[in-house]
């Protein structure tokens, strides 16, 4: 067992050695997988970390500081929209299309964060919900800008000469990205700012008397949660190559809801969880004739009646029992 | 993304008046109650509440249930919001404040039922304590720059220190909600005490207390003014407690000011005494030591 002896070791992220051999190794088995596996399992491990990004976006708002959005997918179809479009109509380079598309959602998360202030629980969750479906019909709508429903192809990225084309690109691309925003929401969440993220699920009185200025972190939580979705939704526009409304509407803000509660609330372990198992369902279920969407459904049932903590409470019972085992 | 927490980390100088300017009257005036008045539909919580508190004392609110005791902390650290009346502290006019700017000048309060955030451990619940004195932005904690492990390490030792200085070691990595009353208590002070603020009110600090938790929380009430030099203003139902710590008393029933001065006094006062004990009055037990 790891014994601590001063306060830098309460802080990392991660505070046991064979907790950082674990993930080391995790990093040469994301390295070499694209050389053994098959490319379309190559294409969904990209799709995954996608997932991964706008899930743990997804977490922050609504497992950390307690804020609903059911429109989600509004914000991954703005960074979608927005990095292909830069791209094909102001010729930016992939480098910052990426970003600013990133950026752009980031607005709209902050300016949806307003309404944030004064709606709570189901009232919140409406209001977003109207957010996701007004962005959907926008764009069928705006066909001049966003090729209606029809639809438009992103651009493969690039930088300078260096073309992303195939899945093997795309995929460390992806997984790249995927590491860093884990990092990055992972540090967010033991640092100040996370701290009063929580602070203001758990009680905005004392939250207030303690400092934290409600206004600033609930817009800034919807903020980065947009951030988050809207690199997503970019990294999946390239990914895929082929974006339309369709492709964002309000099934897929309900998926993305299921991954983080199946995965588990507040947990950044139970976002990736989450969303590595309701990427990897429907492709594991697809070979069964007309019973994919019932089997599905029936897993989520099972999860959330027999594992109220998500994924995560099981990852931390297992985990539990083998360093206690054999008693 | 909008990188705007410097604004609120250390407070802008621009937004309150300046203390020095503003300051009005006796010097030593801390924290100053002018005409304080508000009314819950028909109800009157507060009616032309007055006083003023010197810096560097325990002072005692008392009165029955419904006097408007909590209303007026509430008050004071901007939950509620006054009808009529001004509140300067350092003689800066709380009222033209946002609420969590009150924190921000060294106004720290305790609550009734503890307000924890229930599923931090101690150690977290403290560390919110250090929220406006922690300077850290967005991009500095994405990264976790060794500035922000600098600043976090720095105030985690702080913390540490109040969770010595109130026994709290035992409860440190434990999520708050499965901890009892009394310790829940604790916490809660503790975190107002990570604040580092001048002022600090607690209302009911020892409801739901052992005695033996009681003659602690005396203790500590002293040493809080004595070493750490913070005021403070309580609201507190256990008399023994008040006698025993407070300088000045302040009674109040039905919102008004009905008696202030040294407990000897408060405890003569016939006002007081029919407040409490008078037959047109339901008030709660009360425990004149």
């Amino acid at each position: 067992m790891d014994v601590r002896t001063d306060y830098l070791q309460e802080i990392r992220l991660f505070r046991s050695t064979a907790a950082r051999r674990w993930f080391a190794l995790l990093l040469v088995v994301l390295v070499v997988i694209p050389a053994v596996v098959d490319s379309y399992l190559v294409y969904l491990l990209a799709l995954a970390a996608v997932y991964i990004i706008t899930a743990i976006g997804l977490n922050l708002l609504i497992g950390y500081t307690g804020q609903i959005s059911l429109g989600h997918a509004g914000f991954m179809a703005i960074g979608a929209y927005a990095s292909s479009l830069l791209m094909l109509k102001l010729h930016f380079p992939f480098a910052l299309a990426f970003p600013v598309a990133g950026l752009i959602a980031a607005l709209f998360g902050f300016l949806l964060g307003f309404p944030a202030l004064r709606l709570t629980g189901p009232y919140l969750a409406i209001a977003t919900l109207g957010f996701g479906i007004a962005v959907a019909q926008i764009l069928v709508k705006w066909e001049s800008l966003s090729g209606g429903s029809m639809g438009i192809h992103p651009p493969k990225p690039s930088f300078g000469r260096l073309v992303l084309s195939g899945e093997t690109h795309l995929y460390y691309l992806t997984i790249m990205m995927m590491l860093l925003m884990t990092t990055g929401a992972a540090n967010l969440m033991r640092s100040k700012i996370g701290r009063a993220f929580i602070a203001v699920r758990d009680s905005d009185i004392a939250a207030t008397a303690m400092g934290v200025d409600l206004t600033l972190y609930k817009t800034l939580a919807f903020a980065i949660s947009a951030f988050y979705a809207g690199i997503g939704g970019s990294l999946m526009a390239h990914l895929v190559g082929f974006i339309s409304p369709e492709s964002f509407n309000l099934l897929v803000s309900i998926q993305l809801l299921s991954m983080i509660v199946i995965g588990g609330l507040a947990s950044i372990l139970g976002s990736i969880l989450g969303a590595i198992l309701l990427t990897a369902l429907p492709y594991l279920l697809s070979g069964i004739k007309n019973l994919p969407m019932v089997i599905y459904g029936a897993c989520l049932i099972l999860v959330v009646m027999f594992e109220p903590h998500g994924l995560r409470g099981r990852w931390t019972k297992i985990r539990l029992y083998w360093r206690l085992w054999p008693f | 993304m909008p990188d705007t927490l410097e604004r609120e980390s250390g407070f802008d100088p621009d937004a309150p008046p300046s203390p020095l300017n503003a300051l009005t009257g006796d010097p030593s005036t801390f924290l100053r109650v002018e005409d304080l008045s508000l009314q819950f539909g028909g109800v009157v919580a507060l009616k032309d509440v007055s006083f003023t508190i010197m810096r560097g004392t325990i002072s005692s609110i008392i009165g029955p249930n419904g006097a408007g005791k909590t209303t007026l902390i509430n008050c004071i650290s901007r939950i509620c919001r006054p009808d009529r009346g001004r509140i300067f502290f350092n003689g800066v006019d709380l009222l033209t404040l946002r609420p969590h700017q009150v924190a921000t000048l060294g106004i720290a309060r305790t609550f009734q039922n503890p307000e924890l955030f229930s599923r931090m451990t101690t150690l977290e619940n403290l560390l919110l304590g250090r929220h406006c004195r922690m300077k850290v932005d967005l991009l500095g904690a994405a990264v976790f720059s060794p500035w922000t492990v600098r600043e976090e390490l720095r105030h985690r030792e702080q913390v540490e220190r109040i969770i010595e200085f109130l026994e709290l070691q035992s409860a440190r990595d434990q999520v708050v909600a499965n901890l009892p009353y009394g310790t829940r208590k604790l916490v809660e002070l503790g975190r107002a005490l990570a604040m580092e603020p001048e002022l600090l009110l607690l209302d009911e600090p020892s409801s739901g207390m052992s005695a033996e938790e009681k003659g602690d929380l005396k203790v500590w009430i002293e040493d809080i003014r004595d070493e750490l030099g913070v005021t403070i203003l309580l609201v507190e139902h256990d008399m023994g407690l008040v006698m025993r710590i407070s300088e000045t008393v302040i009674a109040l029933n039905y919102g008004e000011k009905i008696a202030e001065g040294s407990p000897e006094m408060i405890l003569e006062h016939p006002e007081v005494q029919r407040a409490y004990l008078g037959a047109e009055d339901a008030a709660g037990p009360v425990n004149f030591a």
